[in-house]
């Protein structure tokens, strides 16, 4: 049930994917939330499209309403965008670093994908809910549907800096809302920079499920993993440095005449070269029971995403008591290094080798180092935490919509 | 010091290349600006050499005048190649010795018996022998037999550790048992491991100034080692940008055949070989450029 600071709500999370096989941050972020706030007893909602993969966003799931546990899952319907090349152009002129017109940043908003019903849907019942929290910034359903209520819009963005965040509807975005959440102190800071942000404007942090046993033996048998590894979970995308790890591996143990394996799972092509695949072992799309123990079995855990705004597989890897080795370029998982001092941190591919080549030179001062990262998860960022941070951000939302009336 | 290392390094790391191969990170790591001169056009190299024998003994001649330093890994073909006839043998070894005379500071590497057929003895050995201010040989090799040739004995010679058991480069930092140690402790010896790779890489690329980020081409991975056994980075290093082996090698190996048939007829030969001076000029005044 809501604890005193809180009374019972409705809230409705917005997220673009939602359910089993999805694999990105912000989506499992909001769903969790949602499950654990419904949990404790509040009227949750999850609006989401029927789609899984964020690459084709065909619609895998049903349309309809389903009621997962405590949990309504609304879903609706992707449309694809139209002109698919101009949408490709908008993206490099973007990358690049082009800034477009207004016409020309709805167009590409509007571009890859549409959820016209999501839209028509939060436009006819909005203010059923007491709170609309968005996640992550950048994705239609949150650019088009946060101006449908913004009194009662929560933006949890997920940010990182890259030049989509600088967008001037992102700045409209994050500071038409009534609140944003944010999920660590160095995201917080990025928002500042980005825009004017409303009053209310946390950092309720993020959280992982903390797994209550491992079994990195057994993991190493099921996968016949003979030799130390280094591991990478997730989307093996250009974006979050997939490619940079295998180079930077591949360099590593060329150098340093190094012992792993670097064994990976996730979602995409991993589209090794030729040459690496022996010392690259992809595991596809590994089950939720099994990436627990995945962390756990590894030597050292590679993070080379700078487009982090909280790294929930950091938190993973050192609930399992693993080294993180992290890109520096990343203002949130470099202040998770240094906060924690579980991490250790590179800058380029040298680096990075020698990151792995002092893993393979003292694994007792790596595994040492590592351990501090559980205490620094579970002190900082479990669940109970960030609901009750929700909770309170909720009252505080809820009471100046009450004094406006 | 600019020091010219003459012989092959690896790929295939074995044997004499990885001896070779310790030898130049040592070297490098010393701060000195290494160029390697190789006979296998698939080693890892600056400039390859055109010819094994004769051919090779002169190129060190003319490339290492322009060096502090040279340091030659004998090996087949440089200068004598397996299978050559004592008048070759003799006229191969004489022609090094006269080039290295020339030479300050000259090291011979013998890292195995086979590297030096008909082994080191002979007056064109004892003439090579004597421009060495150090010999440094391979385990394998026998040092006393060698020390009973040379004037000075035992003075002059050094027993090697086998390069391929060799780390490339050794842990310089003590970890003890893992306690205690931070990761900000880490990180700064990460940083400066790290800094002296990248300064060792300006001094093998020839780069001046600005930061170098070590880019592995993909095809060097299909030599990628087992477990605990590599290629350390000057392979690849010296494989990117403008030195490239791969570069124009088939016109280079069409040239040195022309050449090579050329010099072994008594009419051809003086224009072959000025072609052959020609060349190496023209190549010593493109890399100064």
């Amino acid at each position: 049930m809501p604890d005193e600071s809180s009374q019972r709500q409705r809230i409705a999370f917005i997220t673009p994917r939602f359910g089993a096989g999805v694999v990105g941050g912000a989506e499992q972020m909001a769903g969790e939330a949602a499950f654990g706030l419904a949990r404790r007893g509040h009227d949750v909602a999850v609006l989401t499209t029927c789609a899984r993969d964020h690459y084709t966003w065909a619609n895998d799931f049903p349309a309809g309403v389903t009621e997962e546990g405590p949990v309504t899952v609304h879903r609706f319907e992707t449309v694809a965008g139209a002109d698919h090349l101009r949408w490709e152009r908008l993206q490099q002129r973007l990358v690049s670093g082009d800034k477009l017109t207004e016409r020309e940043e709805i167009s590409w908003v509007n571009g890859r994908f549409r959820v016209p019903d999501l839209y028509l849907y939060l436009a006819g019942t909005a203010r059923e809910y007491d709170a609309l929290v968005f996640s992550p910034y950048l994705s239609p359903t949150s650019f088009y549907c946060a101006g449908i209520a913004p009194e009662r819009t929560i933006i949890m963005p997920c940010l990182h800096d890259e030049s989509y965040a600088h967008l001037p509807s992102v700045k409209a975005m994050l500071a038409g809302a009534a609140a944003v959440w944010f999920l660590t102190e160095p995201e917080h800071r990025l928002g500042h920079r980005l825009a004017p942000l409303p009053a209310e404007h946390p950092v309720i942090g993020g959280a992982v499920e903390v797994p209550t046993a491992y079994d990195p033996a057994g993991f190493r048998k099921r996968h016949r993993l003979e030799r130390p590894f280094a591991l990478y979970a997730g989307r093996r995308e250009e974006g979050k440095g997939w490619d940079q790890v295998l180079h930077g591996f591949g360099t590593a143990i060329v150098r340093h005449r190094l012992p792993f394996d670097l064994v990976t799972f996730g979602v995409g092509d991993p589209n090794v070269p030729v040459g690496l695949e022996s010392r690259v072992i992809d595991l596809g799309y590994l089950d939720s029971a099994e990436v627990p123990d995945a962390f756990a079995a590894a030597d050292c855990y590679l993070q080379p995403s700078v487009n982090e705004s909280f790294s929930r597989t950091i938190m993973d890897a050192w609930l399992g008591g693993t080294l993180v080795i992290a890109n520096g370029g990343s203002d949130v998982v470099g202040w998770h290094c240094e906060r924690s001092g579980a991490g250790i941190v590179y800058r380029d591919e040298l680096e990075l080798a020698e990151c792995l080549r002092f893993v393979a030179e003292a694994p007792e001062a790596a595994a040492n180092i590592a351990g501090r990262g559980r205490d620094y998860v579970l002190s900082n960022y479990t669940w109970p935490r960030v609901l009750d941070a929700m909770e309170s951000s909720l009252a505080a939302m809820e009471s100046s919509l009450e004094a406006k009336g | 010091m600019r020091i010219l290392v003459a012989g092959s390094l690896p790929p295939p790391a074995h044997g004499h290349r990885a001896a070779l191969l310790d030898e130049v990170a040592q070297l490098r790591t010393g701060g000195h600006e290494v160029e390697v001169l190789s006979l296998d056009p698939l080693a890892a190299a600056h400039r390859y050499m055109t010819a094994p024998g004769l051919p090779a003994a002169l190129e060190v001649a003319l490339a290492g005048a322009r060096f502090d330093s040279v340091v030659v890994q004998l090996e087949p073909g440089l200068p004598v190649r397996i299978g050559a006839r004592r008048p070759e043998r003799a006229v191969a070894l004489l022609a090094l010795a006269v080039a290295l005379r020339r030479l300050d500071e000259v090291t011979i590497r013998w890292d195995r018996p086979d590297d030096l057929p008909g082994g080191p003895g002979g007056r064109p050995g004892r003439a090579l022998w004597a421009t060495a201010r150090r010999i440094d040989l391979g385990p394998a090799v026998d040092a006393d037999e060698l020390a009973a040739l040379l004037p000075d004995g035992r003075e002059r010679l050094r027993v090697v550790r086998p390069g391929a058991a060799t780390p490339i480069v050794e842990p310089d930092v003590n970890w003890g048992d893992g306690t205690g140690i931070t990761a900000a402790q880490v990180n700064e010896v990460v940083r400066r491991r790290a800094a002296a790779t990248r300064q060792s890489l300006v001094q093998v690329m020839g780069r001046s100034e600005g930061s170098v980020q070590p880019v592995v081409r993909v095809d060097q991975w299909e030599w990628l080692p087992a477990p605990g056994l590599g290629v350390p980075d000057l392979g690849q290093l010296v494989s990117n940008g403008s030195r490239r082996p791969a570069d124009g090698r088939s016109m280079r190996q069409v040239a040195a055949l022309a050449l090579a048939s050329a010099e072994r007829h008594s009419a051809t030969r003086p224009a072959a070989r000025m072609a052959r001076w020609a060349l190496s000029e023209v190549r010593a005044a493109t890399r100064s450029r």
